[in-house]
């Protein structure tokens, strides 16, 4: 079994910032997709569980290598990096056609992705993919097994908990959505590293007559989030009374309290009511 | 009685047999023990040797555990100097005077008229100490032999120890009676009467004083040969454990050189040490780890003591299997073996009460170290190392949120070219919990009292590595320790100063290995030297206050008087746990424990809090945020926050600053 996963590395959402002027993202620190890693992940249960091959790949300039490196010492059998300098603008549409050709040209049977990125969140590389490589598509996936040789099931959430579950023939892609496990934690030295260490990322030039460049999508603009509205009440400097009654809960609307018996109370109440609302 | 020349010659002849075989088995465990890997411990010989006078021919290693409730230590120096006395009196008077047949000479000098009325008396107290040793393990049973005692085999040997000494002095007896023996001693003396009256005639006292003395000799022959096959064997390998012992602290762990290559930790017994190998053999079964084990003791799957006995069988079985298949690794030690060693809080109780000075604190590092290696991790622990792996802290804090924190406390981050009195190290939880960072407050309160000028690292600061490291990821550790080394080296400081009992012993015990030349204190110690050198006045005013010890202050670092001495000046009264200084009972939080997932059994917290409340007192001090969480956690579990408090030292002076 042949499985393909495909990596991006995006700028650390922790510290990233927007540099408004440029329309650009700023960042020194570049980390792993974390959903991409999740299927990374659920890749290396494969190999563990049938022996499946796992071929990582991702297109990026030399800094993707870092990713490349890491899914190695994490247990990928081989990395491909893919890059010509003209792509670093590319949208999605166009890297898919560059990943379908080292894709083909590794061949396989299932292709895992991350089900979106946390830099552009376009959902799209999975479906993109699979119209390039004229396979099916699975999105969102929350959880699958595999069935033999050629077939498996996979898992889709629904709202509140329900699941859709369909089955599927080899090859196909599935996009996985972040939480269907937890990835491993492989410690500096430990066996998996030190493995992994001894494997080196094949980087790929291609010629650009291979490539699809005509990008589907243009950006248009990068704006400041923007400010929340505020909620709550500011306690310091009020008074006792005002403050206990924040501490209450008796802030917003009016509130008042009827007693007697209950046939008493209702009437009050419907009183109030109709005063109210008529 | 001599011997004429045949049975001079069985005599001897048994006794060759004898030896033959025990010194055999001696030479297989001898072999077993040199699989270990090489470990430097011929250095220190006057050290030493002192250890050897004072733990075993003084019995210090069984008297510094007596207590009231556990009075075994008496029972073992008897039965250990009644060995000693009858040792040198079968080599004196049985191998020597009577194998060579100068047992008259031997007999009747005036050495032997002291040295026969001490055995006599050694030889009564040792029976009486047999016989409590029974009582103890037939009727009061307590926890601490189990779950390995066997009744069986201790009652065969308890009998044949009394026969042993019924023929001693029948033998004697019938020596005055039949006049080789010139002197009288009381025991002996007792039963001589005792066959003139009941009017034995001469002849049947020879005769019986020859079946008997043979029945001596077997049974000394057959402890001989019982004793190397049995745990009996550790009084041959307890003094050369004590011999060898390890000279560093408690808990102090030696870093692994990683070009030195793999496999990492330990998951076979030829990767322990020589040493760690031996200590199964020196075990005494005694089981006083077990019973101060905070894991075992709430139900969680480990017992130091059967974790080191467990190896040890391990390590026969590979013995005795390696005879015959010369393979170039043995087998893996079985997982049934080694699954408690997650549920170790690495508090080091084991380690303190041990009267043969074992170490499975060390051995448990070493399989997590494995663990690690093979990529083998408790749910917990993983998050906790990933977390700290990718933002260098287990609470996923970023360092913009770290850099708040200090705004948010009003303390200056410390920058290169400026003088400080103290750079402050706040350690992860102060810069993630608010209850901790109470703590931070108070302590920053007192320092600004003192007047001293003070600053923290803030985003520079990094996870000093301490639970890391007793997880077993060393890899992850070392790069923490540069990375704080690099924030810290261009700052001029005195000291570095913190709350945490963690960062303290990682920062102060195992950086310098690293080249940290840096002084810590930690707060403790600071405080205490702040009042004594009367920079910081407090009243006296507290109620009664009791003292919790944190592991990794107390029993790592010995730092017991300094908290107690603060508090005296805060507290006209300051109580303590029943299980306090060197025998503080663990918070629950060490070891990494602090992230564990799931554990099965009580807690250890609730375990800790309860001898709190049945002390009666009110505030609990401690000086760890961990016992800090742990404690306070504990406390609302049971419903008691209203009425009991855990407070920090800190918090506490800085009440009572006046």
């Amino acid at each position: 079994m042949k499985v393909v996963i495909c990596l991006k590395q995006i700028p650390d959402p922790a510290i990233t910032e927007f540099d408004l002027k440029n329309e650009k993202m700023k960042s020194e620190l570049w980390i792993l997709n974390p959903a991409d890693f999740q299927a990374l992940e659920e890749g290396l249960r494969l190999k563990n569980k049938y022996g499946a091959e796992v071929t990582v790949v991702s297109v990026a300039p030399e800094r993707g290598d870092e990713i490349l490196n890491k899914a190695l010492r994490y247990g990928a059998d081989r990395a491909i990096r893919a890059w010509k300098t003209p792509l670093i603008e590319a949208d999605t549409w166009m890297i898919s056609s560059i990943l379908k050709q080292v894709i083909e040209e590794i061949g396989f049977d299932l292709v895992l992705c991350g089900n979106r990125s946390k830099s552009t969140s376009s959902e799209f590389m999975g479906v993109a993919l699979s119209e390039r490589l004229k396979v099916p598509v699975l999105t969102g996936v929350v959880g699958f097994e595999v069935h033999g040789e050629k077939e498996g099931l996979v898992h889709k959430k629904l709202e509140r908990g329900k699941r859709e579950t369909y089955s599927f023939q080899f090859p196909a892609v599935l996009t996985v959505d972040e939480g269907i496990n937890e990835p491993r934690y492989v410690a500096l030295f430990s066996r998996a590293y030190n493995e992994g260490t001894r494997k080196k990322v094949e980087s790929k030039e291609l010629g650009l007559d291979d490539i699809d460049l005509s990008p589907a999508i243009e950006l248009f603009r990068i704006s400041q989030p923007k400010p929340r509205t505020k909620v709550g009440t500011k306690i310091s400097g009020l008074s006792v009374g005002s403050l206990m009654k924040v501490l209450r809960g008796e802030t917003g609307s009016k509130k008042e309290l009827f007693s007697g018996p209950a046939t008493k109370g209702a009437q009050k109440i419907a009183a109030k009511l109709k005063e109210w609302y008529l | 009685m001599e011997m004429n020349v045949i049975e001079r010659s069985v005599f001897w002849l048994l006794l060759a047999i004898a030896l033959g075989i025990s010194s055999h088995r001696i030479y297989i465990l001898f072999r077993l023990i040199k699989m270990g890997k090489e470990t430097e411990r011929f250095d220190h010989l006057g050290t030493r040797a002192k250890s050897v006078l004072v733990y075993v021919l003084g019995q210090w290693s069984n008297l510094k555990n007596i207590s009231f409730g556990d009075l075994a230590g008496f029972g073992h120096l008897f039965i250990f100097f009644g060995v000693i006395v009858f040792s040198i009196n079968y080599i004196i008077f049985l191998f020597i005077g009577e194998g060579l047949g100068i047992s008259e000479t031997m007999r009747n000098s005036v050495f032997s008229h002291y040295f026969l009325y001490l055995s006599d008396i050694a030889g009564l107290l040792l029976l009486i100490a047999i016989a409590s040793a029974a009582v103890r393990r037939g009727i009061l049973k307590p926890a601490r032999l189990g779950p390995n005692f066997d009744s069986g085999v201790f009652f065969a040997l308890a009998l044949s120890i009394f026969l042993l000494f019924t023929c001693y002095f029948t033998l004697q007896g019938l020596r005055i009676n039949l006049e080789t023996n010139v002197f009288r001693t009381p025991v002996a003396g007792f039963f001589a009467d005792f066959f003139h009256r009941i009017k034995l005639a001469d002849q049947s006292q020879a005769t019986l004083f020859k079946i008997i003395w043979w029945a001596q000799y077997g049974l000394i022959l057959g402890f001989l040969v019982y004793a190397p096959y049995s745990h009996h064997q550790h009084p041959m390998f307890s003094p050369f454990n004590i011999f060898f012992r390890s000279f560093r602290p408690t808990g102090s762990i030696e870093p692994i050189n990683f070009d030195k290559g793999e496999p990492l930790g330990v998951s076979r017994v030829e990767d322990f040490t020589w040493k760690q190998l031996l200590e199964g053999f020196a075990c005494t079964h005694c089981g006083r780890c077990q019973d101060s084990c905070p894991a075992y003791l709430t139900e969680k799957p480990l017992s130091p003591k059967m974790l080191i006995l467990d190896i040890n069988r391990h390590l026969l079985d590979v013995g005795s299997r390696r005879h015959s298949a010369e393979q170039a690794r043995g087998p893996v030690i079985p997982e049934e073996i080694t699954k408690g060693i997650l549920s170790c809080t690495t508090c080091g109780a084991c380690v303190e009460v041990c009267p043969v000075f074992n170490r499975a604190l060390d051995n448990i590092i070493e399989l997590r170290r494995n663990l690690v290696y093979e990529g083998i991790y408790d749910h917990g622990h993983r998050v906790a190392l990933q977390r700290t792996f990718d933002y260098n802290n287990p609470y996923a804090l970023t360092g913009s949120s770290r850099n708040t924190l200090l705004t948010v406390l009003g303390i200056d981050k410390a920058i290169e070219g400026e003088r400080y009195d103290v750079i402050y190290w706040l350690g992860c939880s102060a810069y993630f919990d608010e209850r901790s960072q109470d703590i931070a407050r108070a302590v920053l309160k007192i320092l600004k009292r003192a007047d001293l000028k003070v600053a923290a690292l803030g985003e520079r600061e990094h996870c000093c590595g301490d639970f890391v490291r007793r997880l077993g990821d060393e890899g992850l550790f070392q790069r923490l320790v540069h990375e704080n080394m690099e924030a810290i080296k261009g700052l001029d400081f005195d000291v570095v100063l913190t709350h945490c009992p963690h960062g303290y012993n990682t920062l102060k015990n195992e950086y310098p290995v690293f080249g940290a030349d840096f002084t810590v204190v930690h707060h403790t110690e600071f405080i205490f030297d702040l009042l004594s050198k009367g920079k910081i006045q407090v009243d006296k005013a507290m109620k009664e206050i009791i003292y919790h010890d944190p592991c990794y202050l107390g029993r790592y670092n010995n730092v017991y008087d300094p908290p107690r001495e603060v508090l005296n000046r805060i507290s006209g009264k300051v109580r303590e746990f029943p299980f306090y200084r060197n025998k503080s009972f663990c918070c629950g939080a060490g070891g990494g424990h602090m992230w564990k997932h799931e554990e099965r059994g009580r807690r250890i917290n609730d375990e800790r809090i309860e001898q709190a409340i049945e002390t009666g007192v009110k505030t609990v001090a401690t000086s760890c945020p961990f016992c800090l969480a742990m404690l306070e956690d504990a406390l609302l579990m049971k419903g008691l926050v209203a009425e009991m408090k855990i407070r920090d030292i800190a918090e506490l002076v800085q009440e009572a600053l006046c």
